[in-house]
């Protein structure tokens, strides 16, 4: 099956969220759903990659953002991207009541907080390709 | 506040080139130069329009960019900027072939990865110096 | 009438032109005189960012069966086999100081040797088109997927 579900992450260098959206990203891609999903680099797809581009106006994406602040969903909202999901770091971590210290390497409460974030993409992920194989269904059934 | 020079990497999360540049620069701005440099995410730069031209403007920026995609050059331009000085992780590991990972993985540098990481932090820092010494020290 | 055919593969889009005959192990040869080689897109994204050429140096002897070089990137090293047998006559110069080449324009740019041939029309008829090539790519992307499953199934 060809990955259908891509997922960026903020990356965000000023606050240890952003480290969790990259390593929550990429246990998603490696480990949880690698045959199902493609990660979109979003400094690729704000220089402009077609590779990139193109994949997000034709695929479902989920946004992972560090913070309030969404710049990973704007950037790809003002792009016309189909945002099919967002997950937040700030608002698993409040979920959850799991902090962050140092922004640079995670601690074992920072892992544990990645891996959370890491199957809160999953289920979205999972309710994307069944809403997708839903439709599927429908139009053979048209 | 004195003069802060802007450490900014391209983070990308495709290739372990983005979490080398990343890791290079918060060695700078954590361990080597902490009082004189800071960072920005990349995206605030792009979306964030007015203020981020302001931030733009009034800082110098140094740039790590980990493919020749230079994305993270592309972000400080878009912003009205130009970067008073670039690295490129894919340059400096043909200078260092013998620091090529052993392991590609974006999660978690290798050795190898880690010291190519404290090269090119190094080299970043030799350029904040030039940058502030040019400038007349702290403003 | 369509010059490249495009194969989407995920986010990437694989260019295969026209015009070319294309090898199994992912090289092209272009029929002019002397004949040009290179990598095709799939072998460039299979590679990523090169970062290392090793190619055979010019007026030396080279055959379709032998491995003629290398391309390495932080995540692999490939092998390079000729799609033609014959003698180089020239080595891309800018490839070694801009590797990057490669990735950005395989087909243009980024094309490896000229090889005065020593059978072109025999190599030829040993290699595929734009349309075979493409059937290839679509097999080795469609194992790619199913070891990808397996790995995680183990």
């Amino acid at each position: 099956m060809i990955p259908m579900v891509g997922i960026v992450a903020c990356s965000g260098e000023e606050i240890p969220e952003g480290t969790v959206t990259r390593i929550a990203t990429r246990i998603v891609i490696e480990e949880l759903k690698p045959t199902q999903t493609m990660v979109i680099c979003l400094p690729l797809y704000i220089s402009g990659k077609e590779d990139e581009r193109s994949f997000v106006r034709r695929q479902p994406t989920i946004i992972v953002d560090g913070c309030d602040k969404g710049c990973a969903e704007k950037t790809i909202r003002i792009n016309n991207g189909k945002v099919a999901a967002v997950v937040r770091v700030s608002d698993v971590m409040n979920e959850c009541g799991l902090k962050l210290n140092s922004k640079r390497r995670l601690d074992k409460e920072g892992e544990k907080l990645a891996r959370k974030v890491a199957e809160k993409i999953a289920e979205e992920v999972d309710k994307i390709i069944g809403e997708m194989m839903k439709q599927a269904a429908a139009k053979l059934g048209t | 506040m004195g003069k802060k020079v802007v450490v900014l990497p391209c983070s990308g999360v495709g290739k372990a080139y983005g979490s080398i540049a990343r890791e290079a620069a918060f060695m700078v701005i954590e361990d080597l130069k902490p009082d004189v440099t800071l960072t920005v995410c990349l995206p605030r730069l792009i979306v964030d329009d007015d203020d981020a031209r302001q931030f733009v403007r009034d800082n110098a920026f140094i740039v790590i960019n980990g493919c020749p995609s230079r994305c993270a050059s592309f972000a400080v331009e878009s912003a009205g900027g130009k970067p008073a000085a670039a690295f490129e992780v894919t340059k400096l590991l043909r200078e260092y072939r013998d620091l090529k990972p052993d392991r590609a993985s974006v999660i978690e540098l290798d050795e190898k990865g880690w010291k190519l990481a404290k090269v090119i932090a190094e080299k970043v820092s030799s350029e904040v110096d030039k940058i502030l010494g040019s400038e007349g020290g702290c403003s | 009438m369509v010059d490249v055919i495009e194969l989407v593969a995920g986010k990437f889009t694989i260019k295969i032109p026209k015009g070319l005959f294309y090898s199994q192990h992912d090289t092209w040869v272009r029929k002019t005189s002397p004949a040009i080689i290179g990598v095709t897109d799939y072998f460039q994204l299979l590679l990523g960012d090169v970062l290392y050429v090793n190619l055979p140096e010019e007026g030396s002897e080279i055959n379709t069966v032998e491995e003629i070089g290398e391309l390495e990137s932080v995540k692999a090293v490939l092998g390079l086999y000729s799609p033609v047998s014959g003698r180089v006559v020239e080595v891309n110069s800018r490839i070694k100081e801009e590797p990057e080449l490669i990735n950005q324009d395989p087909y243009g740019d980024g094309w490896l040797l000229k090889v005065a041939p020593r059978n072109l029309e025999v190599d030829i008829a040993n290699l595929m088109d734009a349309e075979g090539y493409t059937k290839l790519v679509e097999f080795k992307i469609r194992e790619e997927q199913k070891r990808i499953e397996k790995q995680k199934i183990n």
